[in-house]
Order: C-alpha cells, then sequence, then structure tokens
C-alpha cells in the first residue's frame, strides 16, 4: 500500500499541482504583467528610444549617459511542460514567446525609468540582450535576463 | 524636428492564448501516437521473448541462488515436480524451487525457472493443496515464461521512454501511463497462471478443494478500506479470483470437495 502511494499518488498528485498552479497563477501574472507594461507604454512623457547610432546634431550639445534596464524572468511549470512537448515536434515556443516579449518591453521600459530619473528626453543607440542564466542541466528551473541599454541625451538648458 | 514612438500593435511577437492549441493537440495527439507505439512495441517485443530458448534464460539466473538440499526444499521440489507433470509443463523448461525465510505472503518466479517460497507463506496455509495451487500458479507463470515477457517489456518501455523523453518531468509522466499497461498485461497473466495452476491441482489430486485457501486467508487480513482499485494492481481483485476460480471448476466439472492433506510440521517449524 505505502508502495503504492509512492509509485502512483504521490508523483501524479505532485505533476498535477504543479501544473495547475503554473497554469492558473502563471497566467494571472502574465496578463496583469501585460496590463502594466502596456499602461506604462501608453504614458505621457516617455523617453524617446531610438536604434540609430547617432543622435541628430543639437547646439549646445546635449550630455550623455549610459542607461539600461534589465529583467530576469522565469517560465512557470505550466509554459514548461507545453515547451517540452513543442520540443519534440517543433514549431512556435507559443509560451516561451510571451515571456520573452514581457521580458523584452519590461527591460525598454526599465531602461526609459531610469533615463527619465536622469532628465533625459532621448535614448539613442539601444540594444537588447538575452541570456539564459540557468536550464542547461535538467530539472533545473529555466530563466533568462533581458538587459536593455542605450545612450540617453540629457538637453542642457 | 518632432520625433515619437508609436506603439506598434500587438499579436505579432505573441499569439494571445496561442498555448490553447498547442495544449490540445501535443497533449492528446502526442501521448496518443506514444500510446499506440509503446503497445506495438510491448505486443511485439513480449512475443519475442516467448520464443527465446530457455537455456539463455537460465544461464543467466543461475548463479542467483544457492542450491539448498534441506528436508523443506526436497518436500516443495517433489511437490513441484508433481504439479509440473500434472498440468503438463513443456519440457523445455526446469523449475527450481527454493525457501526463502521472510515474513511476506509471498511466493514469486522468476527468470531461470527459479521459484522463491517465502516463509510467510507458508504460515499462512494449511493444507498441501493450498500449497500445490499456489506451487502451480508459479510453475504456470515459468511455462508461460512470464518472467521473462515481463523484462523484456519493462525494458523495452524504459527504452522508448529514454529515447523520447530523456530526463525531463514528460519522462515521469509516461512512465506512469507506461506502469498502467504493465500492471494490465501482469493481471491477464495472473489469471492465465490461476487457470493453468486450478487444472494441475485437479489432475494430481482429482479435485480442487483447498485451491482458494490462500485468497480466502488474503481476503481476511486486509482491511476493507485498504484495497487498491484493480486497474492500479498488479493482480486481480481476491474476490474475482475466487470467484473465478469456483466458475472454473464448475465449467470443467472439477470436484470442489475432496480430502485435503495438512502441510507437514517440518514446512513451519522455526530453524534453530
Amino acid at each position: 500500500m505505502e508502495i503504492f502511494w509512492a509509485q502512483w499518488f504521490g508523483p501524479l498528485f505532485v505533476g498535477t499541482c504543479l501544473l495547475a498552479v503554473g497554469f492558473f497563477v502563471g497566467r494571472h501574472l502574465e496578463k496583469r504583467h501585460y496590463a502594466s507594461i502596456l499602461a506604462r507604454e501608453t504614458a505621457p512623457g516617455q523617453v524617446l528610444v531610438f536604434a540609430a547610432r547617432q543622435p541628430p546634431e543639437s547646439d549646445p550639445p546635449p550630455e550623455t549617459r549610459l542607461v539600461s534596464g534589465s529583467v530576469v524572468i522565469s517560465a512557470d511549470y505550466f509554459k514548461r511542460f507545453i515547451a517540452g512537448l513543442r520540443m519534440l515536434v517543433g514549431g512556435r515556443l507559443n509560451t516561451y514567446e510571451s515571456l520573452l516579449d514581457r521580458a523584452r518591453r519590461e527591460a525598454l521600459l526599465r531602461m526609459r525609468e531610469q533615463a527619465k530619473s536622469l532628465g533625459a528626453t532621448q535614448i539613442f543607440n539601444v540594444k537588447l540582450e538575452t541570456m539564459s542564466i540557468a536550464g542547461h542541466t535538467p530539472n533545473s528551473v529555466a530563466c533568462l535576463e533581458v538587459l536593455a541599454y542605450g545612450t540617453a541625451l540629457i538637453p542642457r538648458s | 524636428m518632432h520625433y515619437e514612438n508609436r506603439q506598434p500593435p500587438e499579436g505579432i511577437n505573441v499569439v494571445a492564448h496561442g498555448w490553447k492549441k498547442d495544449f490540445i493537440l501535443l497533449v492528446v495527439g502526442f501521448f496518443a501516437s506514444v500510446a499506440l507505439l509503446c503497445w506495438l512495441l510491448l505486443l511485439t517485443m513480449a512475443w519475442v521473448a516467448k520464443w527465446t530458448p530457455f537455456s539463455w534464460e537460465h544461464k543467466l539466473a543461475h548463479t542467483w541462488f544457492t542450491p539448498q538440499q534441506d528436508e523443506r526444499t526436497l518436500y516443495l521440489k517433489n511437490l513441484a515436480e508433481a504439479l509440473g507433470q500434472a498440468g503438463g509443463l513443456s519440457p523445455e523448461v526446469t523449475v527450481t524451487v527454493h525457501y526463502s525465510p521472510g515474513t511476506a505472503t509471498n511466493a514469486f518466479a522468476t527468470l531461470g525457472g527459479n521459484i522463491l517460497v517465502l516463509e510467510g507463506l507458508l504460515k499462512n496455509l494449511t493444507s498441501e493443496q493450498g500449497l500445490a495451487f499456489v506451487l502451480a500458479h508459479e510453475i504456470a507463470h515459468v511455462h508461460h515464461r512470464d518472467p521473462v515477457r515481463a523484462v523484456v517489456r519493462g525494458l523495452s518501455l524504459s527504452v522508448v521512454s529514454g529515447l523520447i523523453f530523456g530526463k525531463t518531468d514528460l519522462a515521469n509522466l509516461a512512465g506512469m501511463g507506461g506502469n498502467l499497461v504493465l500492471l494490465d498485461y501482469s493481471r491477464q497473466q495472473e489469471m492465465e497462471a490461476d487457470i493453468w495452476a486450478l487444472r494441475a491441482v485437479q489432475r494430481h489430486y482429482g479435485h480442487v478443494a483447498g485451491a482458494d485457501e490462500l485468497f480466502l486467508a488474503l481476503l481476511q487480513q486486509t482491511p476493507e478500506d485498504w484495497e487498491v482499485p484493480e486497474w492500479l494492481a498488479s493482480h486481480p481483485e481476491l474476490r474475482n479470483r475466487i470467484r473465478y476460480l469456483g466458475e472454473l471448476a464448475r465449467e470443467n466439472g472439477f470436484l470442489t470437495e475432496g480430502e485435503r492433506a495438512p502441510l507437514p510440521e517440518f514446512l513451519t517449524r522455526e530453524d534453530l
């Protein structure tokens, strides 16, 4: 009987719980995060971001500062489960796409926030970098860092 | 010059609710196809295993047990030989019975025709016919080559699971599904062994009285709320086993009443 419990209900129960928690909590958090991202991106008075390397000439030349925003984000159990199945047959990893999209946008928002606190109005030469900081060994949590950085222009009065 | 950052449209980098299709298609489709594949593989492998020479099995397993020569083993050996003859044990297999001290109420057959009878089992039996049925049941497993089939099934499932899933969470889930299938095979084999054993007992003693003795004893010992649902168990449910033994005896006209010989006293004697 003990063996029966250990063999069957243990893993099955734990697996189902993790999936359910991952699904409900993960979905709720993602929804909330997207709402917050959209609200902040569309808020008035945002620092402008540009991928161009050179800002247009101006007189007097603005003060420049390196600004960055970084996000570390982790996949939930449900996302990982779906991705695990997807990797067998190939195709779009829908669950990871939303994860990375959130991370990129959040990183840009944090960078803009930093620039704003310095009094900047524009950021040029904006670049994004992504790296996985775990997930190479089996059973470790898949999480990654997205870093956004650029040159903030602070106008001289 | 005026600059602005316009909000790009949503739904390009990320498909809203994209997971739904993945979940349904992948979970249902994938597990269905894996199940089908495993089912075919198990069927083929078990069929192949049945045709492997018994001598291979014997060679592999002959070092696992040390031969015993005491009174007890001799008695079990003679009984097994008689039952093997009565049941029509195929000539290419040989059966070796071993006695083992151990409190579990159990006897099992393993590779190489080795049958292990535990002390706990003998203590739960009162008649020779009760023991004969259990022994004949294990001999039937050897006759049907069940141990090697079980090993091959288990191995092929592990290989498939390892190849497809590797060391992931999915492997656990797949392993559980695989175990359910193995248990189903196991229950089928138990039933076939019961049928073979009942015939052997009838041919040897001329009646089948006492054949269900062990099941009745086990049934008394199991509290009702501790019972495992049958689809999760390796053996058919006790009441079902008792019932179909009775049905089988009726259908074949086996006598269910007859003289029961008591077990010799030395079988259950404590070793000094």
